[in-house]
């Protein structure tokens, strides 16, 4: 089996709204990719009998189809039963790496099928199951697919490997345990109901990555890397993370269906589970902004890689726009600094003659500011973050801007906000770019077609003013002073309350103008309602404010 | 629909002048009148079924006009020749539309005017106004209902350059409203004379629905009209469902000519798209069968009632302009057939947004197939679309005034009748440019103008006419064009009256050289220019094309009002106004905001329409006049579009 190369057209999905994908029926179509199954497990032989026994009975091509068993260090070692399917490996995770990541990582390592499907070692999938994921990945080769897991009742030794073969052979899943009493992955139909089956899902698509039943594109899932081992738990979803920033798109297959046997983790001790998670995940997933609150500290993986090249810039404008990033409100961030630091040398004895002096100072100012490092080139991507901003040099932003233009940025779904600073011939802007969306319209674009064409396809593209947003010259911005500047989060509450403030006192003369004119009907005609709205917008809440301030 | 009417303030002096008060009403029930004039005696007419001497008393002690809104008053103005003279008379417009301004009592000098002693302009109920005149001596009040009608609307000079209509029995007014100068006369004729001529040279005339002759034929003396000399068309009184589902009806529905000229005209003047609203606050209204009318309802309320015979007035529009738009329920179509249709073509003329099925197929005859077509044209989800909207709403404005306004309808009825009409307005398109490259480009935007009758003026500021680019253009060009070249050196406003100049048309047209034109901005203008009356018409620079980021943009801007500044590249305007102005300030730059300022101080209007035509081309600095930096222009955007994203009426193709 080998990787084929991406000839085909690859189909635009916006955001995450794969309605853009219809696959055929099952059985109606000629696959035409190969899947490797990967199965991680620890002990409960006879489990993995029955999880194996199942995908013998697949209504996959068994050409298409090899499954690789990891045995994680059971003793006495697991053994590949009799009934299993024709394209079957058991290798053992190597002492010293062992642990659910690593074997999982070990069995990717030798897998050879254009899609990885995860699969627990205690599953029942269907007849149709493999064939249900294999469909949507023909029709695009950067999808994720989660199927649909049922938990059910089991009871050790029953049903047996044959029984389960030949029902699901049959087609007959459903008859082997009791699915009244079966529970559903109550979180993923939570969900899915909210999204519309993941399709308005946006950012949060991701977490639908769970290792008991998804499939990846083994090409996506090699560029984002394997799992992280040094998660114990939610090592998937943080996968799943990385993969969305790599252009994933995120499809829910509910006619994809398999069996749990017994209940998971999360539905045994789930408050522990989110408990631990919220400690462990929250560094690696900047997505994660409702625990990502405090305003000062820092995160392992920033929410926003500031860019600033610092090649032929003075080092007070190096100075004033890295600062000026520095005192954002937004503080979440990292800054990349772009020179040839390679070949700035100090000259030591007459050190104010150094060649490339202003790259010796910006190098200095901030060889000890932890969020500031220091590169020869623009890394390819900002991943694993999801934002990347790029500022010219001499341009500072305000304390708020970078939250503002984050925020309208995300809530909007861009892929690339930019934002008009100055002109001369050539329009001088900032960018901030999506890292997901700007993998995906590079997987997607045509030949010789812009990427920012693409991504405006992908994810939507808008320009801002830079003054409407703060952007200062680096001439014209007060540098950030403690004790100087206001703190932004006083202030916008301040704002709010004023804006709150003056709300209620308009309501209040409202009321008292209603209990003046008796009779009055509201919005009696559209004459009125107009005098009112002039009367609103003259004596309202701005004219409040105004005086207020 | 009417409710009692308040007192008019006025009720002392009329009842210590003593005699009758003679009162017209126009859309008011006279039963509401008791409260109106408390303790005086009246005597009152409605213009919707008067006869040519309407009142007993020839001298009446006062003359009051009362109108439920402008609309209403204009069609009291077409029967105003058969008002009585008078010492004082009282005007009095019960509700009027959000941008109706206060009317005025302009008064021609050679009627009546010198006579004047006193007038009164004063609110009347929350929406409405009252005017009080008096003379020295009795004038024709008919001239006062005229004068105040004349104020409410921006035309100075409210003449029809149409056949003068003649109307042959009553209920004929809402034919030619805001004419006085039509006549009057009863079913038989003949039409009236006046120094030895008829008065009138087209006329108009009741008649039951079995005996209408068609609209194709004029009625001869075997119908029942007597008088040779001007041609008379049958206008059915009777159309109703109710006759035409009572015994002889199916007769005299077969009889029935169904197709525009057979609908009385939309009133353009007053029902037109003025107050057109982009963003609205309430959703989509029911136009359906309510107590055997329609009415125009949204969520179990009632905004507009429709008069029995269809009429639409402009406080009416104005209740409707918050919707997204009105779906139209044609099964039982209103009091009958004509009335129906009169009420759909005034709501798409007014740019109501208008959702409905495929027209019956009588509807979709009386309507024309065109705006049939258009009414379902568009669906509720488009209509969510601020954008989307405002095109289909200008479409159907289009098509409703062409043809169903009463310029459009009596300019057909008298071509059917083989009488000369006017020619329409000729338009002077003055293009000037320092830059030869743009010449092709420009011209091409000028020969896809579509429904005018143009010449171009095509002045080269400094550019040789001899330059290869410059030849090729015009010689491409099929329309007239008339070359002028002006020395590099000269003001830019210099140049631009050196141009009109030499224009020969009744419009002047001000183009930019590099800007991009919708095939129907010069028509929409000069429709915009005949509705509203104002000197100058022009649209905002709502869309700019930012070329250096590929991006379009979208201003919010309102349109479809009394304006002082339009786009300097759009506007067209009257040359009698240009002339009087004296034309542009001869100096290089803002000639248009001068311009615009000189109109305003000398009494002129200017009114802005829809602003869906021209895209303005925003290129890098230096290369145009506009010196504002793009993120001006994205900072003040409601809406933005990747690319070159013109509305649909530029036809533009990608």
């Amino acid at each position: 089996m080998t990787q084929p190369t991406r000839a085909q057209a690859q189909p635009r999905i916006r955001h995450n709204d794969y309605g853009v994908l219809s696959p055929p029926p099952p059985g109606t179509w000629q696959p035409r990719l190969s899947v490797s199954v990967v199965i991680a497990a620890y002990g409960h032989q006879d489990k993995l009998d029955l999880t194996l026994a199942a995908l013998a009975a697949q209504s996959y091509p068994r050409h298409l189809m090899e499954v690789v068993v990891v045995d994680d260090g059971t003793d006495p070692a697991l053994r590949l039963p009799e009934i299993v399917p024709e394209n079957t490996r058991l290798i053992t995770s190597e002492p010293g790496s062992r642990g659910r990541s690593n074997a999982r990582n070990a069995g990717v390592a030798i897998a050879g099928g254009d899609v990885v499907h995860w699969l627990d070692a205690d599953m029942v999938t269907f007849h149709d199951e493999v064939e249900a994921h294999m469909r949507w990945h023909h029709l695009a080769d950067y999808l994720v697919v989660m199927g649909y897991v049922r938990f059910v009742d089991h009871r050790p030794g029953t049903p047996a490997p044959g029984d389960v073969h030949s029902a699901v052979s049959a087609g007959a899943a459903d008859k082997l345990f009791d699915e009244a009493a079966s529970e559903p992955h109550s979180w993923i139909v939570d969900l899915a109901e909210r999204t519309d089956g993941l399709r308005t899902a946006g950012d949060s698509a991701y977490r639908v990555h769970v290792t008991n039943a998804a499939s990846v594109n083994t090409r996506l899932l090699r560029e984002a890397g394997p799992l992280d081992t040094g998660l114990v738990l939610g090592e998937d979803t943080e996968l799943g993370y990385r993969l969305a920033q790599k252009g994933a798109a995120f499809v829910l297959a509910p006619e994809a269906r398999s069996r749990h046997l017994g209940t998971s983790m999360m539905m045994r001790d789930g408050e522990q589970v989110r408990r631990y998670n919220s400690v462990f995940v929250p560094d690696h997933v900047p997505h994660m902004r409702w625990l990502r609150t405090h305003p000062r500290r820092q995160w392992l993986v920033p929410y926003v890689e500031v860019v600033v090249e610092a090649e032929g810039a003075s080092y007070e404008d190096t100075r004033a726009t890295v600062d000026g990033f520095l005192a954002s409100s937004l503080n979440d961030i990292e800054i990349t600094l772009v020179g040839p630091w390679s070949s700035v040398k100090e000259d030591r004895r007459n050190p104010l003659d150094s060649p490339l002096l202003d790259l010796v100072l910006a190098r200095g100012l901030y060889r000890n500011e932890p969020r500031v490092r220091y590169a020869e080139q623009v890394p390819a991507t900002a991943a694993p973050s999801p934002y990347r901003m790029v500022c010219p040099s001499g341009w500072v932003p305000a304390p708020e801007t970078l939250r503002r233009l984050v925020e309208q940025a995300a809530e909007q779904g861009f892929g690339l906000v930019s934002v008009a600073l100055d002109e001369a011939d050539e329009v001088i802007a900032a960018r901030l770019e999506h890292t997901g969306a700007f993998a995906r319209a590079a997987l997607v674009r045509a030949e010789g077609e812009p990427l920012d064409a693409a991504v405006h396809e992908v994810y939507g593209t808008y320009w801002l003013d830079g003054g409407t947003l703060g952007f200062l010259p680096a001439g014209q911005a007060e540098p950030p002073k403690r004790g100087k500047s206001e703190d932004p989060a006083l202030m916008r509450e301040v704002t709010r309350l004023r804006a709150e403030n003056a709300r209620l006192t308009d309501q209040l003369a409202d009321v008292a103008k209603d209990a003046a004119t008796p009779g009055k009907v509201p919005g009696a005609s559209a004459k009125d309602s107009d005098a009112q709205a002039k009367a609103s917008r003259q004596g309202g809440p701005k004219a409040l404010l105004r005086r207020l301030r | 629909m009417t409710a009692g009417l308040p007192p008019v303030g006025m009720a002392a002096e009329l009842a210590r002048a003593g005699g009758k008060v003679a009162v017209a009403v126009a859309g008011v029930d006279t039963a509401d009148l008791d409260g109106l004039l408390p303790g005086v005696a009246f005597e009152a007419a409605d213009v919707d079924s008067m006869g040519p001497n309407p009142w007993a008393t020839s001298e009446p002690s006062a003359v009051v006009v009362v109108a439920r809104t402008p609309t209403d008053l204009r069609r009291a103005v077409t029967l105003s020749g058969a008002f009585p003279a008078a010492t004082v008379v009282g005007v009095i417009v019960v509700d009027t539309p959000p941008w109706c301004d206060a009317p005025g009592v302009p008064l021609s000098p050679g009627l009546g005017r010198r006579f004047l002693r006193d007038v009164g302009i004063s609110r009347y109920g929350k929406n409405g106004w009252r005017v009080r005149v008096r003379f020295s001596q009795p004038q024709p009040s008919g001239e006062v209902a005229a004068a105040v009608a004349r104020s409410f609307g921006g035309h100075h000079l409210n003449g029809y350059a149409l056949p003068m209509a003649g109307l042959a029995g009553p209920g004929l007014a809402d034919w030619r409203p805001g004419d006085p100068n039509t006549t009057f006369a009863d079913e038989r004729g003949p039409a009236p004379d006046r120094s030895g001529v008829t008065t009138s040279d087209l006329a108009i005339r009741t008649v039951p629905a079995a005996r209408a002759v068609p609209a194709a034929k004029a009625a001869a003396p075997g119908d029942g009209w007597i008088d040779g000399r001007v041609p008379a068309v049958d206008h059915p009184a009777d159309a109703t469902w109710e006759r035409l589902g009572s015994p002889g009806g199916y007769e005299a529905l077969r009889g029935l000519a169904l197709e525009p000229d057979a609908v009385p005209p939309v009133d353009e003047r007053s029902v037109n798209p003025r107050g057109f609203l982009r963003t609205t606050t309430t959703g989509v209204a029911d136009l359906a069968q309510h107590d055997g009318r329609w009415e125009i309802r949204h969520e179990d309320r009632t905004l507009v009632g429709l008069a029995a015979s269809g009429g639409l007035t402009d406080a009416a529009i104005g209740r409707l302009r918050s919707l997204r738009g009105v779906r139209i329920a044609w099964r039982q179509a209103h009091t009958g057939p004509i009335a129906a249709v009169r009420a759909v073509a005034g709501l798409a003329a007014a740019g109501i947004p208008l959702l409905s099925d495929p027209p019956p197929p009588w509807a979709a005859r009386a309507l024309g197939p065109e705006l049939a077509a258009l009414t379902a044209a568009a669906t509720e989800q488009e209509l969510a679309d601020d954008l989307r909207r405002e095109e289909h709403s200008v479409r159907l404005r289009r098509l409703a005034l062409a043809h169903h306004g009463t310029t459009a309808r009596w300019r057909s009825l008298a071509t059917r009748q083989g009488i000369a009409v006017p020619a329409g307005p000729t338009v002077s398109v003055i293009m000037c440019t320092r830059r030869t490259d743009l010449v092709g480009f420009a011209l091409g935007q000028i020969a896809r103008q579509r429904g005018v009758d143009l010449e171009v003026v095509l002045t080269l500021h400094g550019v040789p006419a001899e330059a290869p680019e410059v030849v090729q253009a015009v010689a491409a060009f099929d329309r007239p064009v008339t070359i002028v070249q002006a020395d590099a050196g000269l003001p830019f406003g210099t140049v631009l009256n050196q141009a009109a100049a030499r224009a020969t048309g009744s419009f002047l047209s001000k183009w930019d050289d590099d800007d991009w034109y919708g095939p129907e901005h010069l028509s929409d203008m000069m429709l915009a220019q005949s509705y509203s009356g104002a000197e100058l018409v022009g649209a905002a620079s709502e869309f700019f094309y930012l070329q250096q980021i590929d991006v379009t943009l979208r201003r919010d801007w309102t349109s479809e009002t009394m304006s002082n500044h339009v786009a300097g590249g759009t506007f067209v305007m009257s040359r009698s106004a240009f002339e009087a102005l004296g034309g542009f300030r001869p100096v290089p730059r803002s000639v248009d905001v001068h311009l615009f300022q000189d109109l305003l101080r000398a009494g002129g209007a200017i009114y802005r329409t829809h602003g869906l035509g021209f895209v303005a081309r925003r290129a890098a600095k230096g290369a145009h006049t506009w010196q504002e930096p793009v993120g001006y222009f994205l900072a003040r955007a409601k809406d933005q579009w990747r690319g070159f994203r013109p509305s649909r009426l530029m036809e533009w193709e990608q």
